[in-house]
């Protein structure tokens, strides 16, 4: 694997910053189980290990209008990057973590409907002390789907 | 409006063949593809089979797209993305031991 000196954009580091003093937050109160920990060692692998290991392989850069961005994604995360002017690095432009992707979206569409139509919508709601969804709802759903 | 199949007379690497055509298909057979099967009974299109290896490069390339509209239609992180290439033009970037020192993250070079 080659070596690649690792740059970050202010938006990156601004984001970066933010997303290590949650995690810091947790662990000073005990908490270092919380997801926002989870987060920060998902950033840092995708850094250090990820983007490096074949950086600019095919299927990793954006469409038109942005080719020559590339990016990489664990579940929520995004990391955007392009190669730098400069030898050897690779300079990121943005971490974005959102759940407003379409892909999520989609997934999110997926696991629903595998619910209501196996049967199991009830069950899961029951878990999160919520009230069983009416048989009607449940019909109307699946017709939809 | 009717969905276009692209079929043989489109498309030099796409080949139409009936069901039967299944049934004769072996592992080895499989690996020697070199074209896309459209496979069809009666005239109807049902499935299409190709190299996984295309398949994958038509995911990847599915995923580049939704991924790049998701950026587009998100205005705060458009904006990210072209202000960090503003910083990479113009040398404005750290590195991420520099950000990790400052903030007391020290973090051992793996």
């Amino acid at each position: 694997m080659k070596r690649y000196t690792m740059e970050l954009s202010s938006p990156a580091e601004k984001m970066y910053r933010r997303i290590c003093e949650h995690a810091r937050g947790c662990i000073e109160l005990g908490d270092a189980s919380n997801p926002k920990v989870a987060v920060l060692g998902v950033v840092d692998e995708l850094i250090d290990k990820t983007i490096p290991n074949n950086p600019f392989e095919a299927g990793r850069e954006l469409s038109h209008p942005l080719t020559r961005v590339f990016w990489v994604y664990r579940e929520r995360l995004h990391v955007f990057y392009v190669a730098s002017p400069k030898p050897q690095t690779i300079a990121i432009l943005s971490i974005w973590d959102t759940p407003k992707n379409d892909a999520h979206l989609r997934q999110a569409d997926v696991i629903l409907k595998h619910l209501v139509l196996t049967g199991q919508l009830d069950h899961v709601l029951a878990q999160y002390g919520l009230r069983s969804v009416s048989e009607g709802i449940r019909v109307r759903l699946a017709v939809v789907h | 409006m009717p969905i276009c199949i692209p079929n043989s007379y489109i498309n030099p690497n796409v080949r139409t063949v009936g069901v039967s055509k299944l049934r004769s298909l072996s592992a080895s057979k499989l690996r020697g593809i070199d074209k896309t099967l459209v496979i069809q009974e009666n005239d109807q299109p049902l499935a299409v089979l190709l190299k996984y290896e295309e398949f994958l490069t038509m995911q990847k390339q599915l995923m580049a797209v939704l991924e790049t509209q998701a950026v587009l239609s998100d205005k705060e992180e458009i904006q990210n993305i072209v202000s960090g290439i503003n910083d990479v033009k113009s040398g404005k970037t750290k590195t991420i031991d520099e950000i990790r020192h400052s903030i007391g993250k020290a973090k051992e070079k793996t």
